[in-house]
């Protein structure tokens, strides 16, 4: 390939790249602080600020599993060349763009992944059939996990005989233990791994100790960091529980919104994994960068507006069920980081979101409507797969590659 | 179209709070022509990234659409008219108001536009540019933001076309709900200027209901905006049909009326006949976007 179609091809991939962080960061990251809003603990502007801050620095210190899976992962034995990585993001952009322009659901993982299997495929890949595996298990337990914490969350919640100033202080517990254990790049892994957690970094520089193959100093960390977010909670609770269930929200919302950048900017820069790391040489923080600027830029363009409309449907489902739908989203979209598989972060919230309304009695969904959303679902991947084989072979043809 | 005295309301496409009442006051100039009845619609938008998207309607409509029903109850009735509120649940604004057009059959359809609009996701702007090519029913445009405090004189352009019936129809109903004038107004530029006055006139006798004066003039003119806009400021309400070429579509897009509007600040109401919908294709196009 001539060097000037390289670099031609590199531009487009990148601007495509940065387009598409730019409309997960617009789109997706709304469900975070609309609680909070809705609760009125947090001005709309102030919330997309945060949102588009946090989702940055989620995107910068967590997106690199994701981003390799989608990068490299899917596909054995070959490496996405510059065309193949622009086909693959071309591919997937059309689908979410259809998805706005129609308002249809089609999930940017499912656009993404499906794309970068059909254009790997097409390069003359093979099938990485036991990512597939991992992938297609994870998204199936998705909906009856995220729906099963929600009604569990929302339940505990509704329960009169727990008082509010001892259910939302465990809750914030789980997200404290949850919190030492995620995986952040900027921890520097005292055993070589690229990302590393606070609980795992901890154990890994003091002198191990195992129980019963249990890294006691990892448990240590865990219930330290659960104790602590206990007792600000309960404190704040017992002070006044409005005021303990907004800060709740708050602090929930930027651990989400944290979460949900780094579980969507790998939709945006997987592709481009190969080309700017092996064949441009690019350190992998550069390309992350590229993501976390571009969701940054997405969610304080894009997010008021978004959060304007959506905070008063929150509102509206009340502070009991909002957390419900968040918790099982931070939950799952850490899991799904620590795993490296792309997921859709609105996919979890809307099982959550179904979960905690059924702990009330009735959910009052549409069968209709699911049964269209999941057929929506299958369609994308089905279709970007064939789309992205496709379009690849077109390209290779037209520039005679 | 032609227009007996009919049961069917006059649908009102609402999304602003600021803006309810002025398109309510149209709708209900337009029904006392009519039914009598003016149907108030909001559409509660559920996008395809929203949670919420996955109830159902009654649940949504029930508990997911307070600032929907928030709409409706600010609109207060006009006198002589009766007002039915509902909200409807759809993807987008479009698809929402053009499901509600095909459920109740109305007379018309009345929507606001807001001129200075920029983005492109506006809710009207895409919303009004989509109807105007899809809604098989009159279809009145109105700029909103600039309320007529009171008429006295009614301004309604003409240069033929199909849209000149539905045009006079809003202009009538307009002028007899607040004992105003209408003035018929061409400009000459090719000649045809008098049949398009006599045409417009004829137009007015021809709807079906209270006599209402009109006037009539004709304005030589190189620049048609420029004597439009000069014509209007001695007036308080601007009735515009699409010009002969059919589609007001392209006029909202560049020509005469969307040049106009942009340089007067009198209310407008763009006016488009259901009948240029209606064509061989329309029913194939409606299979293929349902």
């Amino acid at each position: 390939m001539t060097g000037l179609v390289f670099w031609v091809l590199v531009a487009l991939a990148t601007v495509t790249s940065f387009a598409t962080a730019w409309a997960l960061g617009a789109n997706s990251n709304s469900p975070p602080f609309a609680p909070a809003i809705g609760a009125n603990a947090v001005s709309t502007m102030r919330a997309a600020f945060l949102i588009g801050i946090l989702a940055a620095l989620g995107a910068l210190t967590q997106g690199g599993s994701i981003s390799e899976t989608v990068g490299s992962g899917l596909i054995d034995g070959v490496a996405f060349t510059s065309l193949a990585a622009t086909t693959g993001l071309l591919t997937a952009t059309a689908f979410m763009a259809f998805g706005i322009y129609t308002g249809y659901p089609v999930p940017a993982a499912f656009a993404t992944t499906g794309a970068m299997i059909g254009v790997g495929l097409s390069l003359g890949g093979s099938p990485a059939f036991e990512t597939y595996q991992r992938i297609a298990t994870f998204w199936v337990l998705v909906p009856p996990v995220s729906g099963g914490l929600a009604y569990l969350t929302a339940k505990l919640l509704r329960r009169d005989d727990i008082p509010e100033t001892v259910a939302i202080p465990v809750l914030a517990s789980v997200v404290g233990g949850i919190v030492a254990n995620i995986q952040l790049s900027i921890i520097p892994s005292p055993t070589g791994a690229a990302q590393e957690s606070v609980a795992g970094f901890v154990s890994g520089t003091v002198p191990v100790l195992t129980v019963a193959g249990v890294d006691i100093a990892t448990v240590v960390v865990t219930l330290l960091f659960a104790a602590v977010s206990f007792q600000y909670i309960r404190r704040r609770t017992q002070a006044s529980v409005d005021k303990g269930i907004k800060t709740f929200l708050v602090v929930l919302g930027s651990v989400v919104a944290f979460s949900s950048g780094g579980s969507q900017v790998g939709l945006a820069t997987g592709p481009l994994e190969n080309l700017y790391r092996a064949e441009l040489g690019l350190p992998a923080i550069g390309l992350l960068a590229l993501g976390a600027t571009g969701i940054l830029s997405g969610a304080w363009m894009g997010a008021p507006r978004l959060l304007q409309a959506t905070s008063r449907e929150y509102a509206q489902l009340g502070i009991r069920r909002s957390i419900a739908a968040l918790v099982p989203g931070f939950v799952i979209a850490q899991v799904a980081i620590a795993l490296g598989i792309p997921i859709s972060f609105n996919n979890i919230i809307i099982s959550g979101v179904i979960g905690g309304g059924l702990a009330g009695g009735s959910a009052g969904v549409s069968r209709r409507k699911i049964g269209v959303t999941l057929g929506f679902w299958f369609i994308t991947l089905g279709m970007s797969i064939v789309i992205g084989f496709g379009l690849y072979r077109l390209f290779a043809a037209v520039l005679g590659t | 179209m032609h227009h007996p005295r009919s049961d069917r309301p006059v649908l009102v496409g609402v999304d602003n709070l600021d803006t309810v009442q002025q398109l309510v006051r149209t709708a209900g100039d337009l029904a006392s022509l009519g039914s009598g009845t003016v149907r108030l619609v909001t559409v509660a938008v559920k996008r395809s990234d929203s949670p919420f998207r996955v109830f159902n309607d009654e649940t949504i409509v029930r508990e997911f659409a307070d600032s929907s029903h928030e709409l409706l109850d600010r609109a207060t009735t006009p006198e002589d008219v009766a007002v039915e509120r509902g909200v409807l649940v759809a993807r987008s604004a479009t698809k929402g108001l053009l499901a509600a057009v095909e459920e109740t059959d109305p007379a018309a359809l009345v929507v606001g536009w807001r001129a200075q609009e920029r983005r492109t996701d506006a809710v009207f702007g895409t919303t009004v540019d989509a109807l105007v090519e899809r809604a098989p029913c009159d279809l009145y445009v109105e700029r909103v933001g600039h309320e007529a405090n009171g008429v006295d004189s009614v301004l309604l352009p003409v240069a033929g076309g199909p849209h000149v019936e539905t045009a006079a129809r809003a202009a009538t109903a307009i002028a007899a709900r607040n004992d105003a004038r209408v003035l018929v107004f061409s400009v000459e530029t090719s000649g045809d200027a008098a049949s398009f006055v006599a045409e417009g006139r004829d137009a007015l006798a021809d709807v079906d209901g209270p006599d209402v004066p009109v006037e009539t003039a004709v304005r030589e003119s190189d620049d048609v905006t420029d004597a439009l806009v000069t014509e209007a400021a001695a007036h308080d309400v601007v009735v515009l049909g699409a010009t002969r070429k059919g589609a007001l579509r392209r006029n909202l897009a560049g020509s005469v009326p969307r040049k106009f509007v942009d340089r007067t600040d009198r209310t407008v109401i763009l006016a488009r006949n259901g009948d240029v919908v209606d064509g061989p294709l329309r029913g194939l196009g409606r299979l293929l976007r349902r």
